[in-house]
């Protein structure tokens, strides 16, 4: 919405285009699918595209839920492992005669819960982030393969709640999870723009003390967040092992902290909190997934995935800075 | 291309013309020979058939074998760990037959037993089209819609190295959990029955059957390893061995060993410690020469990583079992390839990579670096 506004007050010009670090991803992201459809006719399928969204959708929710603390100038390192946990947990729960879409909620709310103790215990005692979603990735970990036995679980096959949590194709093209993550990149992306724990968010992540000395309630404003981004990795576990039909414990783990991180990081959101963009996000997790689509379609190994996922990272954070110091010199924010 | 490396490729096909001759003779002899134009009754190759091989370029129109030219079939291969050193033979193995036969495979997949990972590869190469997949199917149901969707669309799908079944139905035959899976063969070990026989072999070298035994597995509940300790749990159980520990470790090979040493720091009454995957299995011999175990408290396993061999011939170890991990690539490929050369006429058949125990006995056949076990690039001269 911020950027329809500013687009309108403004006399259009390229350079206010790349004023946004979603355009700058986008364009990177358009041309690679272009460069990868050059090469590979069969990545220009509604096959391949069911792919690619496949694979960042939940990545998406989970890095919207990181961009988010990013925004507020902190991390958690602790997603991957919720991400495991949470299916665990539903099906305990279903296992033991709870409905399972109570059991669901119910999943999720122990989430929250796992989130709000990683914010108080980081913004209310004062340990850093760092150190308390490091503990708590650990602990999690420790307390998913306690409850799944050390177990892969074949999840229960209920319809309509298995189509509509994580099997489901809509179109014959989008996948579930990339419905889930779109509909929770508008519904966070109006939140951090139109609303006081929006405003509040940007605020905390810049200047954290300017912000309490005005009346912003930061200590508040970073739990919400911690739980927004514990709810959202459970959620994203929930939906992958539902999309698969079974659960692992050692699904997520840091590959996929790290994944959220750098998908909000090529996306446009600062590592060092008070900017960033949740729709940058979730085009930054489409970036991966062309890559790791287009890759596979390229004949490529797991390992040039890799290489080729560094690189583009790099680049793209490179392209953002350079475009953010040419926004600096021209008197622009972003 | 440096002349060099041209003939060096060449005497490598060369040398595997001989192989590709004694594996597929027999069953395409009868389509060579129309193809060459000689016969049409299936003939395997002789002395000097195999020799014209090797110092002579095929006619034009065949290919090393007496295969007639087809198109470079793209063939991918799902492992769920591709960068663990087990699947370095197997990657030989796939490498070889490509030569062999002309095509083309991609080895991908999780490097950490994601299945999600692997999904994703298997949906990404059905939208690539393909020529044929194979993939270890480590979950017993999220493989079932790409290998459905897969064989709708004309690709043939094989599983290798780990199948997949039902943990509660069991199977008459083999006391594991019935096929799940669409697949058209599995190539590999019967995973059940070697972990039967891996509790049997225990039972040999432990007779008291109150004795502290551990059994480790590095990742619980994949298809892949977790039917090997369920078949030696119940077998040492059937038997009335009591004190038996299942350990998990890790998947990662270094984090296997300190975790099998903690548990031994833990259990210093222990007689035998074992494994059902390749670190684990390194690990238990290393953990024995390290607390000066040797003697005291039996060792063995699965798999043959050299430090394993290495084990086996200082006598930490005192069994290993050899899976065959190379053939796990090549078969796969082949049959893959005649499914594509006959038209599906030729249709994958489940292949046992065997159920062979590896003592110092017979190690020393295995101590040579051989392609074959993973352990040099190099392939046989003779």
């Amino acid at each position: 919405m911020r950027l329809m506004r500013s687009v309108k007050h403004r006399n259009f010009s390229f350079r206010n285009l790349f004023s946004h670090p979603e355009v700058t991803i986008a364009l990177v992201t358009g041309i690679c699918a272009v460069a990868f459809a050059s090469f590979f006719p069969n990545f220009a399928t509604g096959n391949s595209a069911q792919v690619i969204f496949t694979i960042a959708g939940t990545d998406a929710m989970v890095g919207v839920g990181e961009t988010m603390l990013l925004i507020s100038g902190e991390l958690d390192l602790s997603v991957g492992t919720v991400f495991a946990l949470a299916p665990f947990l539903m099906n305990t729960f279903y296992v033991v005669g709870v409905p399972i879409v109570i059991a669901f909620l119910m999943a999720l709310l122990l989430m929250g819960v796992i989130g709000f103790a990683n914010g108080y215990i980081t913004a209310k005692i004062g340990v850093p982030a760092l150190i308390t979603t490091l503990g708590m990735f650990f602990l999690i970990r420790g307390l998913t393969l306690i409850v799944s036995n050390f177990h892969l679980i074949t999840l229960p096959n209920i319809e309509p709640f298995r189509s509509v949590v994580g099997s489901g194709v809509i179109f014959e093209t989008l996948p579930i999870p990339m419905v889930w993550a779109v509909g929770i990149t508008i519904v966070v992306a109006l939140m951090l723009q139109r609303t006081r724990h929006g405003l509040w968010t940007v605020a905390t992540g810049s200047n954290p003390t300017g912000a309490g000395e005005v009346g912003v309630n930061t200590v508040r404003t970073k739990i919400y967040n911690f739980m927004l981004a514990a709810i959202l990795a459970g959620l994203a576990g929930i939906i992958q092992a539902m999309r698969i039909g079974s659960a692992e414990p050692l699904q997520g783990g840091f590959d996929l902290t790290l994944g959220s991180i750098a998908a909000a990081a090529v996306g446009g959101t600062s590592l060092l909190g008070g900017s960033g963009t949740i729709i940058g996000t979730l085009i930054g997790s489409l970036l991966f997934g062309i890559f790791r689509d287009g890759l596979i379609i390229g004949g490529a190994s797991e390992i040039v995935y890799e290489m080729a996922l560094g690189i583009a990272v790099v680049l793209s954070v490179g392209l953002n800075v350079l475009l953010i110091g040419r926004r600096g010199r021209s008197g622009r924010q972003t | 291309m440096s002349e060099s490396s041209k003939s060096d490729k060449m005497t490598r096909r060369q040398a595997l013309g001989v192989v590709g001759g004694l594996v597929v003779g027999g069953v395409v002899g009868g389509a060579a020979g129309y193809y060459a134009g000689k016969s049409s009754v299936p003939v395997a190759p002789t002395n000097s058939t195999m020799t014209a091989n090797m110092t002579a370029l095929p006619p034009a129109g065949l290919q090393y074998g007496q295969l007639p030219a087809h198109p470079n079939w793209k063939f991918v291969a799902i492992c769920h760990v591709t960068t663990n050193p087990f699947f370095v033979p197997t990657q030989y193995g796939i490498a070889d037959a490509d030569a062999l036969f002309g095509t083309t495979t991609q080895w991908t997949g999780s490097e950490n037993s994601l299945v999600s990972d692997m999904v994703d590869a298997f949906n990404a190469a059905i939208a690539a089209k393909v020529d044929g997949i194979f993939t270890s199917l480590i979950d017993p149901t999220a493989f079932n819609a790409p290998t459905d969707a897969a064989l709708a669309a004309g690709i043939p799908v094989i599983g290798y190295n780990a199948d997949a079944r039902a943990g509660t139905t069991v199977h008459p035959a083999c006391g594991c959990g019935a096929v799940t899976n669409d697949r058209l063969a599995y190539v590999g070990q019967p995973l059940y029955d070697s972990g039967t026989n891996l509790g049997n072999m225990i039972m040999k070298y432990i007779p008291d059957k109150t004795a502290k035994i551990a059994l480790f597995i590095a990742t619980p509940g994949t298809l892949n390893i977790e039917p090997r300790i369920d078949g030696a749990s119940d077998a040492l159980a059937a038997a009335g061995y009591t004190n038996v520990d299942i350990v998990g470790t890790d998947p990662l090979l270094d984090k296997e060993g300190p975790l099998i040493d903690a548990w031994y720091l833990g259990n210093k009454d222990a007689k035998g410690m074992f494994a059902v995957d390749a670190g684990d299995t390194s690990w238990v011999g290393d953990i024995a020469t390290k607390e000066g175990l040797v003697g005291t408290v039996v060792t063995g396993g699965f798999d043959l990583l050299p430090e394993t061999l290495k084990n086996i011939q200082s006598g930490a170890t005192a069994f290993t079992i050899d899976q065959q991990p190379y053939l796990q690539g090549f078969v796969p490929v082949q049959q893959l390839y005649l499914y594509k050369l006959s038209g599906g006429a030729m249709a994958p058949c489940d292949t046992n990579t065997s159920l062979k125990f590896v003592t110092k006995d017979n190690v020393a056949g295995y101590t040579t670096p051989s392609r074959f076990e993973g352990s040099t690039p190099s392939q046989p001269t003779f």
